[in-house]
């Protein structure tokens, strides 16, 4: 079924949703990125990323409150969907499985 | 938190060029807040950094977004491109010296179109901000001779008013701005010089313009003449004068010396209908209380002073309006027909430029001709050294149609090249558009009267210059594209020298491309030796150390009876002025851009009671005493004119040397009479006061120093010739500036009366020199960078030539030839390349120069100076683009060629 398949970029997009406690918005997951991943994040790319797993159906997003530090504009926050925390635990799932078996064969 | 900071200008110039619909507000707010994050953590520099890779990373982001929209079917497409402009990129980074060179050149075309357009498009296309339903409205213009189209008397435009059916109303304004005195406002307490505009009650409403604050002039101020003291101020005054002060409304401002109420401010960037700037705008009403010099100018069908306007009433078109108001114009003709005779009325869509669209129309039609060429040009060097590349890679291309590529995949991939070489020149090019652009936005405070154009770069420049880059990829890629997917493949890969044919056309483009470049180097040449020879030549007057000052006594009150008292008191303060040397009064200043004309009649000898005798168009400059001495032009013969010339002697005048010379041919010109033409029938006797000619003055010029030299003047005395709009010019003892001295003692004089415009006469000549500085900066540009790509191009043939010729090299050096010989081959090909390129080009240079000598002043038919130098600059490029493949040429070992494949 279409939206099972996710790219690391957006697997690492979805835990960064699911990371933060309140719903975060963009600028937050980048931050969050690029703290974890010690790499540049461009801004396109998250916009791109987020912009795939919505029309997936595995975040939703609304409009937060506006903030002065972003000139009187409201933001957009994300929140993870039921199905996409199915993605990710099953991504999590078959990644936990492989390192067993690597780890088992030492 | 720093918040004040705003993100970098150029990034937020390419975030506001990014189509993002819905998104950009959320967009635009993310970008901002990770701006000031990172500028608190990592600094100001990384901030800015990532906030424009950013934004670039925003454009792969919709791209990425769209294609997937597209599905799968379009996704082998998108990838065959970006494999293209990968490989592209590669080519060009590979080969730095023809990408920049290349994409410079096409910079500088696609460029210098960019801003013409912007130009027209402002001139022509863009109604005036602030304006409900511009394409409603239509001009009103009146005529007395075919091509006219003028504006109207105030009776006319009442009769006109009263009797349109097919106008909802119809509105009347200033022709010309009128220069006025303003006093008592804010902090500034200092008489100043503004521009307003009169215009009728039912102004503003008709255009549909709301004011920014207050209110604005309306048809409840009525229109009897003094009725209304009150004043709308632009938006631009009122952020200048008043400090966006709100209080602004409702207080006193004394205009020419008398109260008006201000009762609004117009909206942000409001003028009217036209380009000028307008500072104030007052009702038509109080015409002859702000210019005494206005008498009649409400009540006399003669006195055509103002443009008239009207908005279509709902499904009437412009062809009817014209229609009827080509009848109402006979009517008028027939009501009135002393002052109207001939009277014709013309309906337009509105235009920034009423009247005048004609002159304009040509003026930017000659600057497009001039920069399509330049275009053109550009176009053909960067094809000319594709087409010598695309040879080069005859293999690589023979082998790709080997191994089973199509044809069009291959023409997709070199076209993919080209345009990637142009959107790097159109990014250039913009980039010089907008530094151009402000450039001519940067001319125009200078102006005489001050213009209002927004000369922005919008989406339509924008549209313009993609438009135009793609084209011109699409001509000039094309050619060699399709040359080199030809290739046989055979012949190719078993390297027998390719087709004579393609490497005709090649020949043919460096040939074209050293022809093309020589001409613009040649004119570019050919301005800076004119402009240097302008700052060179003995103009007839000397115009160092001279501050000149233009003043119009009508703002302060006078007329032509008390301002003769006023002037004199004026020029004996003046006189007393410290580091002043001499000092007089005219009523224009030499070498400026502006220049009266008269026509004159000269009678025929022995006749100086007027019949019928030659007529002549001088330049016509009224004068006070010591006009000639301040500029210290010396007088050939006769007399400089003297207080004792006043209204009631005898009329005298002092004419040019030129003029003396074209009007009595080898006899002496004192004692002569001439007369100014009245506009009369052609022939016909002058009606004028003979004027005594008194003395002969050395030629000076007039008008723009480049152009044309000893057009015949005549000078006349200030006293009998008086007039309240007068330039002061005076030589000051060491050059010191002036201009605030006499801004002051004019102050003290009377409180009304501001200084118009004051620079030295050094800076007013420098301004009529600008076109030609603008055009000789921008073909050199553009020729030294086609040079240098000739350069390339020949390179490219010769390289190809040795490569070719490698094996044949070889053997005639087995054979016993000697390098001398081998020095001629390789030369001699690229050199008769250049040289019949030059010859063509120095053949064309010729003709321009011949069409240039006609108005550039100084320049003879064909200047050997910039001839020889460009054809030596032209030789050694030739023979540096030579080295490298005779080198190589020379370094062939026999035996090694003989095995080369």
């Amino acid at each position: 079924m279409k939206g099972d398949q996710i790219g690391e970029f957006e697997e690492l997009l979805l835990l960064a949703v699911l990371a933060m406690v309140e719903p975060p918005a963009v600028v937050a997951i980048r931050q969050h990125l690029e703290g974890v991943t010690s790499r540049r994040v461009s801004l396109g790319a998250v916009y791109a990323g987020l912009d795939r797993l919505e029309r997936k159906g595995l975040v939703t997003s609304s409009f937060g409150d506006a903030t002065p530090a972003r000139g009187g504009k409201r933001k957009r926050l994300f929140e993870i969907t039921r199905n996409g925390r199915r993605t990710a635990e099953a991504v999590r799932r078959v990644r936990n499985a492989m390192w067993k078996i690597i780890e088992d064969r030492r | 938190m720093p918040a004040g900071r705003r993100p970098p200008r150029l990034g937020r110039w390419l975030l506001a060029l990014r189509r993002l619909e819905d998104r950009r507000a959320e967009v635009e707010a993310d970008l901002l807040e990770s701006y000031r994050l990172r500028e608190t953590s990592s600094g100001r520099r990384v901030a800015q950094w990532r906030y424009f890779t950013d934004v670039m990373s925003l454009y792969t982001w919709r791209l990425n977004a769209s294609s997937e929209n597209a599905g799968g079917r379009r996704l082998g497409w998108v990838d065959d491109a970006k494999r293209d402009l990968r490989h592209a990129a590669r080519l060009l980074w590979r080969d730095p010296l023809f990408a920049v060179t290349a994409s410079l050149s096409l910079a500088i075309g696609i460029g210098a179109n960019t801003t013409v357009f912007t130009l027209a498009d402002a001139l022509l296309f863009t109604p005036a901000p602030g304006l409900a339903a511009p394409q409603r409205l239509v001009d009103i213009g009146s005529s007395r001779s075919p091509g006219r189209f003028g504006p109207s008397s105030y009776p006319n435009y009442l009769d006109i008013r009263q009797r349109t059916t097919t106008l909802d109303g119809v509105y009347a304004y200033s022709r010309f701005p009128v220069s006025v005195t303003l006093a008592g406002f804010g902090s500034d307490s200092a008489t100043a010089s503004v521009f307003a505009s009169l215009v009728t009650p039912n102004y503003f409403p008709l255009l549909g313009a709301v004011p920014a604050t207050g209110r604005l002039i309306s048809p409840a101020d009525g229109e009897a003449p003094g009725a209304s003291p009150v004043v709308v101020i632009s938006y631009r005054t009122w952020v200048r004068r008043f400090d966006r002060d709100p209080g602004a409304v409702g207080r006193s401002l004394t205009i020419n010396g008398h109260p008006f109420t201000v009762v609004g401010v117009a909206a942000d960037g409001f003028r009217g209908t036209g380009i000028r700037a307008i500072d104030l705008w007052l009702p038509i009403g109080m015409a002859a209380t702000i210019g005494p010099q206005a008498d009649g100018v409400l009540s006399h069908r003669g006195e055509e002073r103002f443009l008239l306007g009207g908005r279509l009433k709902p499904a009437t078109t412009v062809a009817q309006a014209a229609a009827e108001m080509d009848a109402l114009g006979r009517t008028l003709e027939r009501d009135a027909v002393a002052q109207n005779r001939n009277l014709r009325l013309q309906v337009l869509a509105l235009s920034p430029t009423p009247g005048t669209r004609g002159p304009v129309v040509a003026l930017l039609a000659l600057l497009v001709m001039v920069v399509a060429t330049i275009l053109t040009v550009a176009c053909a060097n960067v094809a000319g050294v594709l087409l010598a590349r695309a040879t080069a890679r005859r293999k690589e291309m023979a082998l790709r149609l080997a191994i089973g590529a199509g044809r069009s995949r291959l023409i997709r991939q070199l076209l993919t090249e080209s345009l990637l070489l142009f959107v790097l020149g159109g990014t250039a090019g913009l980039l010089l558009a907008r530094g151009l652009t402000s450039a001519v936005a940067g001319v125009m405070p200078a102006l005489p009267f001050p213009v209002d154009l927004s000369l922005s770069l919008n989406m339509r420049a924008l549209a313009f210059t993609c438009g135009m880059s793609g084209l011109a990829a699409l001509l000039c890629g094309l050619a060699p594209a399709l040359q080199s997917s030809k290739a046989d493949v055979m012949s190719v890969l078993r390297n027998e020298p390719g087709l004579s044919g393609r490497l005709r056309l090649r020949q043919a483009f460096v040939v074209g491309q050293v022809a093309l470049s020589i001409v613009l180097v040649i004119v570019a040449g050919l301005f800076g030796r004119a402009l240097r020879r302008a700052a060179t030549v003995d103009p007839g007057f000397d115009s160092h150390a001279v501050e000149i000052a233009s003043v119009d006594l009508s703002q302060a009150g006078y007329t032509t009876a008390t301002g003769r008292t006023f002037t004199q008191q004026m020029m004996n303060r003046l006189r007393a002025l410290r580091d002043i040397q001499d000092v007089t009064l005219a009523s224009g200043a030499p070498g400026g851009v502006e220049v009266q004309r008269e026509t004159i009649d000269v009678p025929a000898e022995g006749s100086a009671d007027g019949s019928r005798g030659r007529t002549f168009v001088v330049d016509w400059t009224i004068v006070a005493p010591a006009y000639f001495s301040t500029l210290r032009t010396p007088l050939a013969s006769g007399r400089d004119f003297t207080s004792a010339d006043r209204a009631g002697t005898p009329p005298v005048a002092i004419v040019s040397e030129a003029a003396a010379r074209q009007f009595w041919p080898g006899q002496e010109a004192l004692g002569k009479y001439l007369r100014v033409a009245t506009s009369g029938t052609a022939g016909a006797p002058s009606t004028a006061p003979p004027l005594l000619v008194v003395g002969v003055a050395r030629d000076m010029q007039l008008t723009t120093v480049v152009d044309g030299q000893g057009r015949p003047s005549v000078y006349v005395p200030l006293e009998q010739h008086f007039q309240t709009n007068l330039t002061i010019l005076a030589r000051t003892t060491h050059g010191q500036r002036v201009a605030e001295g006499i801004r002051l003692l004019l102050r003290s004089m009377n409180p009304n009366l501001a200084v118009l415009t004051a620079q030295t006469l050094d800076e007013s000549i420098a301004l009529g020199l600008t076109p030609q500085r603008v055009a000789a900066s921008l073909s050199g540009t553009l020729g030294l960078v086609g040079l240098l790509l000739a350069g390339i191009g020949v390179y490219g043939v010769t390289a190809y030539t040795v490569t070719r010729r490698t094996r044949e090299i070889g053997i005639r050096l087995a054979l016993g030839a000697r390098r001398a010989d081998v020095v001629r081959l390789v030369l001699g090909h690229g050199l008769s390349l250049m040289l019949i390129g030059s010859m063509i080009g120095l053949t064309l240079a010729a003709f321009v120069n011949q069409l240039l000598a006609g108005f550039l002043f100084g320049i003879p038919p064909i200047d050997p100076v910039t001839f020889t130098a460009t054809t030596l600059l032209f030789v050694a490029i030739g023979l540096a683009a030579c080295y490298r493949p005779l080198r190589r040429a020379m370094r062939i070992n026999p035996t090694q060629a003989l095995r080369y494949e």
